[in-house]
């Protein structure tokens, strides 16, 4: 069933054409891959998704209604949570405090549900207590995912593991691929440069060629072969890019 | 001693002006206007207690309620800026509430004398505490309860959940956006709260000095209470309170060298920023958290 949606997308920056009739869609209990060479609208993607950016032209559907008009606190509210690339967090209070802010917005039975959040990220008790410039880039990322899955049904998550190396970016998306398997987050849409790491986490791959997502492999989680990643019919520069960014990863 | 009386009502009336900078700060930006606030208070509160003959306890709702209305308004606009822009607009606004005072003329017969505001002449003749035969002691005595329980609600607001999310507005708004956090209603609640606050302040400054004009509201006072705040510290709502302390004994202290007392309130600035750049009170004390 799909949750998530995005249909005929259009975002132009001045004469810059960055999603040029982009469609996706997202099922229920899905980890969606989306790779691509920077500047190529993976980051632009999730920003019309989580609202950051306006829908000029096309729509975003959520669980069948059409949210396009919906700003970012109401797309928020409905559990469409957007991660950002760089690490953010509120700098100028305590890590309990910044997760005691989305129990204080979302109200009711918050507490129980940041405790087994705390468990299922490994939050130690000793770093609730210090501001987050304090913490090890990794704990912070980890402190971003709890604040971010906290009343999340649907994350978008861009490059999660930037900055990390592999293991600890991969302890963050099995937290991310457990969370998705039973069923307390919906569904996931991963942006990251890392093939390996998409491979692994998601059971859909796609990769932006001239401004749209454009589908690697079937829900079936047949694996790709790694020898030939991107199809011949990609430009050579987004290839390039490609191969580049995955030379990186390892 | 006789002056320690009106200088305590100073201290608590300028104290809730510093207050009110200090609110707009805790949302992340910096007001150079709430003296038009406090200017709408004191005007209020002036006509409210002479011409009506109000008890001043419901002109000091009314007043605060008219002053947060005002701030609400104003924000409408400028919450849609942030930075040097929000700096500026609330500065140009203050002046034209400032000019606006300076025009408006109502005069009525009172008990057989003429009162109310007069142009640029002033509001003269605020006479609650003399008509109510309430002398220099009950007069510190309200100002300083009206004060310090305006004091004590904001120091329950920002210890709370309010302050935490407000805290979490003013360190990333796009970030609180993206988590569910209403940055806009936040900002509007809390810049009209800074408006209440500063209303308050000015319905006590009337009738304590019995005479207001425009001047009282320019954009000096504005910079004096906002370097009350910064002297104090944006981390407590105390640092207004010490802040404010501080300038006004400090200036006072200087009466005897006259017009050079300002030399002395810029450098009073200077050493703050050298020995306390960032206030008394400088970090924000987290709040108690259940988790």
């Amino acid at each position: 069933m799909t949750t998530l949606q995005m249909i005929n997308v259009n975002v132009a920056f001045g004469g810059l054409v960055v999603l040029c009739s982009a469609s996706l869609s997202l099922e229920r209990g899905t980890r969606f891959g989306l790779m691509g060479a920077n500047g190529s609208g993976k980051s632009t993607l999730l920003s019309v998704l989580g609202g950051q950016l306006p829908t000029p032209s096309g729509s975003v559907w959520l669980d069948g209604k059409d949210i396009s008009r919906l700003g970012v606190v109401a797309r928020a509210r409905l559990g469409l949570i957007r991660m950002f690339q760089e690490s953010r967090l509120w700098e100028n209070m305590s890590v309990a405090e910044n997760l005691r802010c989305l129990i204080d917005v979302k109200g009711g039975d918050g507490v129980d549900r940041m405790r087994q959040l705390r468990l299922e990220l490994d939050l130690e008790g000793a770093w609730l207590r210090r501001t987050p410039e304090a913490l090890t880039l990794h704990q912070r990322r980890r402190v971003e995912l709890c604040v971010a899955m906290f009343g999340a049904r649907i994350l978008l998550c861009d490059e999660l593991g930037a900055g990390l190396n592999l293991m600890e970016a991969r302890a963050l998306y099995s937290v991310v691929h457990r969370a998705v398997q039973a069923g307390r987050i919906e569904a996931a849409l991963l942006v990251d440069h890392k093939q390996t790491l998409l491979d692994e986490f998601c059971c859909i791959l796609a990769v932006m060629a001239s401004g749209q997502p454009v589908r690697q492999r079937a829900p079936d989680g047949v694996k790709r072969s790694s020898a030939n990643p991107v199809p011949d019919a990609y430009p050579a520069r987004l290839a390039e890019g490609l191969l580049f960014c995955e030379d990186q990863a390892r | 001693m006789t002056t320690i009386g009106p200088m305590l009502s100073m201290v608590c009336v300028y104290m809730l002006l510093a207050l009110s900078f200090f609110v707009v700060l805790r949302m992340g930006e910096i007001s150079f206007g709430q003296q038009a606030f406090f200017g709408i208070g004191a005007y209020i509160s002036a006509v409210l207690t002479t011409v009506f003959q109000w008890e001043i306890t419901s002109a000091l709702v009314v007043a605060g309620a008219t002053a947060a209305g005002a701030a609400w308004m104003i924000g409408v606009v400028a919450l849609r800026m942030s930075g040097f822009q929000f700096s500026l607009y609330t500065l140009v606004i203050a002046e034209l509430v400032r000019g606006a005072m300076g025009r408006w003329t109502w005069r009525v017969p009172v008990d057989g004398m003429l009162a109310g505001p007069e142009g640029t002449m002033g509001f003269a003749g605020i006479d609650y505490f003399s008509r109510h035969g309430i002398g220099p002691m009950g007069q510190t005595t309200t100002v300083v309860a009206g004060s310090l329980s305006t004091l004590a609600a904001l120091w329950w607001v920002f210890a709370g959940r309010h302050g935490r999310l407000l805290a979490a507005v003013a360190a990333d708004r796009e970030l609180a956006d993206a988590r569910g956090i209403p940055s806009d209603r936040l900002r509007r609640q809390a810049f009209a709260l800074s408006g209440a606050v500063a209303g308050i302040g000015g319905a006590l400054f009337a009738p304590v000095v019995t005479y207001i004009d425009p001047t009282n509201f320019g954009l000096m006072t504005g910079i004096h209470a906002l370097a009350y705040t910064l002297i104090g510290g944006v981390g407590h709502v105390f640092g207004a309170l010490a802040g404010t302390v501080l300038d006004v004994f400090f200036l006072e202290a200087l009466r005897g060298i006259g017009r050079y007392r300002m030399v002395g309130f810029g450098s009073l600035i200077v050493i703050a920023l050298i020995v306390l750049p960032r206030g008394v009170f400088a970090h924000r004390k987290p709040t108690r958290v259940v988790l």
